[in-house]
């Protein structure tokens, strides 16, 4: 895989993904990794960052036997995910116009 | 390499950090295998790599939100400005003594300060570990133990010539006074002598005292200098 996202990006993903249910470390990352290669080790610095940074919340649960630590999203995680999601959409289409409208280096000439 | 080696390497790797993000993390990763089912850990192993890469990220990443932190795996972590031990919504409900029955130690007992302890433990570990250290040692000891003695001596003798030279000097007048054989010319020759050195001897005297007051007490302070140098080096010295 050759396009890879930025940590920027990153933090999207994870905050996109926790933001549809309440969710733990491992589920995350195997949702994660339905749709791109990351490793297994990514996961946690991101996580952890985000927690640090009040984008995301932790509460512990018990799941057979043992706890398991859920992750949900905050209000700022979501103003967060807003923002780049905003960002995103610009960047795309921008780059949707250069792959498939031939806007590149045409010299003005718009279809 | 097996989950418990793992983890139990992955622990080692993180003692740098303080023990809250180091459970925190070590809690992740313990519920990661087991939420990936004991029948996967073979590949989630090959795929999580060494447990001192995954160990690195993670200190960079604690290093970034917390500037004091050197993420190279130094033992002495010194809290930067903007890291707060309370803060956080954490609640542990692993506590760390589970940890380390589950044999993911070690748990650092006290969190390891670089300490004039550390400098003494590692000197008294040259000391018993090479004899050729404490040979040097007992030299250079017995050199400056010396250098004093010989100074303290130097003190002591210049003291007791000056006393002398003045007592000398005295005598020699209160005899040329008090003498009964003596003609006129030869009593005030004795009593002029007997001034005289008396007056040497005082001179004398004051020359020590200007000596103790100011020479003496730089030549000790650089005695104990020399002694107290091998225990403040801090890092990167021979010692």
């Amino acid at each position: 895989m050759t396009i890879t996202p930025n940590a920027a990006l990153m933090d999207a993903i994870v905050l996109s993904v926790v933001a549809r249910d309440g969710t733990y470390g491992y589920k995350i990352t195997q949702d994660i990794r339905a749709v791109m290669e990351i490793s297994e080790s990514t996961l946690y610095p991101v996580l952890r960052r985000l927690q640090k940074d009040g984008c995301l919340d932790v509460y512990d649960q018990e799941f057979a036997g043992r706890n398991r630590r859920y992750y949900r999203i905050t209000p700022r995680g979501r103003a967060q995910l807003e923002e780049v999601l905003g960002e995103w959409e610009s960047y795309k289409s921008r780059l949707d116009a250069i792959f498939y409208d031939g806007a590149c280096g045409n010299g003005g000439k718009t279809p | 390499m097996t989950k418990q080696e793992f983890m139990y390497r992955l622990a080692q790797q993180l003692v740098s950090l303080p023990p809250e993000e180091r459970l925190c993390a070590l809690k992740f990763y313990d519920e990661y295998f087991a939420d990936a089912g004991e029948e996967n850990w073979e590949a989630l192993l090959r795929d999580l790599g060494s447990p001192e890469e995954v160990a690195r990220t993670i200190r960079e990443d604690f290093a970034q939100r917390n500037p004091g932190y050197e993420p190279s795996g130094s033992y002495a972590y010194r809290p930067g400005p903007q890291y707060r031990p309370g803060q956080g919504p954490q609640t542990y409900t692993t506590s760390p003594e589970t940890y380390v029955q589950r044999g993911y130690g070690p748990q650092p007992a006290v969190y390891q300060k670089r300490s004039g302890c550390g400098t003494v433990l590692l000197v008294t570990l040259l000391i018993l570990g090479s004899p050729l250290w404490l040979v040097l040692l007992i030299a250079a000891l017995g050199l400056v133990i010396g250098l004093a003695g010989a100074l303290v001596g130097i003190v002591i003798a210049a003291v007791v010539a000056v006393v002398s030279l003045v007592g000398a000097g005295v005598l020699c007048a209160w005899g040329a006074v008090t003498a009964m054989a003596l003609t006129p010319g030869l009593r005030l020759l004795a009593l002029g002598a007997g001034l005289m050195i008396t007056g040497g001897g005082l001179l004398a005297l004051v020359l020590c005292v200007w000596l103790a007051v100011n020479v003496l007490p730089p030549v000790f302070r650089w005695l104990v200098d020399l002694c107290r140098r091998p225990f403040q080096k801090q890092d990167g010295g021979k010692m």
